[in-house]
């Protein structure tokens, strides 16, 4: 059973509980969240360079480069410029997703 | 669902794809009671509080692989602000060293506004440490004994000798203020 002291004390307490509004709290604590560091993410790297070293050992470079060069220059120049302007648009798209999930 | 189901939810989804909606959800929810809760601490000081309300969030995305879920999540969260309020007043010995003049004017803001809150903040400022946070918990923020016990990480007798001895001291306050009348 409740006693006067603790009637009193809830009665003031209650009184004085009041609701903080947010007014952009929340999103200064979002905002200030540090990037978490990943622990696999040495693995991309470290495989892709092993990759690299192991391709270049194996295969002959210079037959590589001159297909590639043929296969180039067999491309008509339109489709060769639009292939170089989807770039700048998927970096676009890229930097706005990657924006956009680090506001959250 | 519940209360804690949801909570539990959002957890996972912050440990499993590190979710900022997610812990963004979490933080709108808990804000307001762990803001008082600083607030009241600080004595009325808002700019700290929310600092130290902030360190408590970034804390605890940090270390949210480390709640196990055994007690509930505004525990844990409570226990968090709590250490980190602690380590403040260690720290900077900013709220042990404040003498009288300095209090009223910390307090006078909020004398322009309501009378009763200055007489919050005067009567908190007669309690030691941790029976202000044992009071605060327990009054204000509706905590059981045992998870105050578990908040402040001391036994359960400790913290309601903490809790009577807060009691008395303030209710003494509010009679001689004419409270209760």
């Amino acid at each position: 059973m409740e006693n006067k002291e603790d009637v009193l004390m809830r009665d003031f307490f209650g009184k004085n509980r009041e609701e903080i509004p947010d007014n952009g709290f929340s999103d200064l604590v979002i905002r200030r969240l540090p990037g978490k560091k990943r622990k696999t993410n040495w693995i991309v790297p470290v495989f892709a360079l092993i990759g690299t070293v192991i391709s270049l050992f194996v295969i002959d470079i210079h037959e590589v480069v001159l297909r590639a060069v043929e296969l180039v220059a067999g491309i008509p120049f339109v489709y060769l410029l639009a292939g170089f302007m989807i770039f700048p648009i998927t970096i676009l798209f890229l930097y706005y997703f990657c924006e956009k999930e680090r506001a959250f | 669902m519940n209360n804690k189901a949801e909570d539990l939810l959002w957890i996972a989804q912050v440990v499993v794809r590190d979710d900022r909606r997610a812990f963004d959800r979490l933080v709108c929810k808990y804000q307001s009671p762990l803001r008082r809760f600083l607030l009241n601490l600080t004595l009325g000081d808002s700019a700290l509080s929310d600092d130290l309300a902030q360190e408590t969030f970034i804390k605890a995305y940090l270390n949210i692989r480390s709640f196990q879920g055994v007690s509930a999540f505004s525990t844990w969260l409570y226990r968090i602000a709590y250490n980190t309020y602690y380590d403040s007043v260690r720290s900077n010995k900013r709220y042990e060293d404040l003498n009288e003049p300095e209090i009223d004017k910390k307090t006078s803001v909020s004398i322009e506004f309501s009378a009763e809150k200055s007489d919050i903040y005067t009567a908190l400022q007669l309690l030691r440490k941790e029976e202000k946070a044992a009071i605060l918990l327990c009054y204000m923020e509706e905590m059981t004994h045992k998870e105050i016990a578990g908040i402040m990480k001391l036994p359960l007798g400790t913290v309601k000798t903490h809790i009577l001895k807060g009691k008395e001291k303030i209710s003494n306050f509010l009679i001689h203020q004419g409270y209760g009348k």
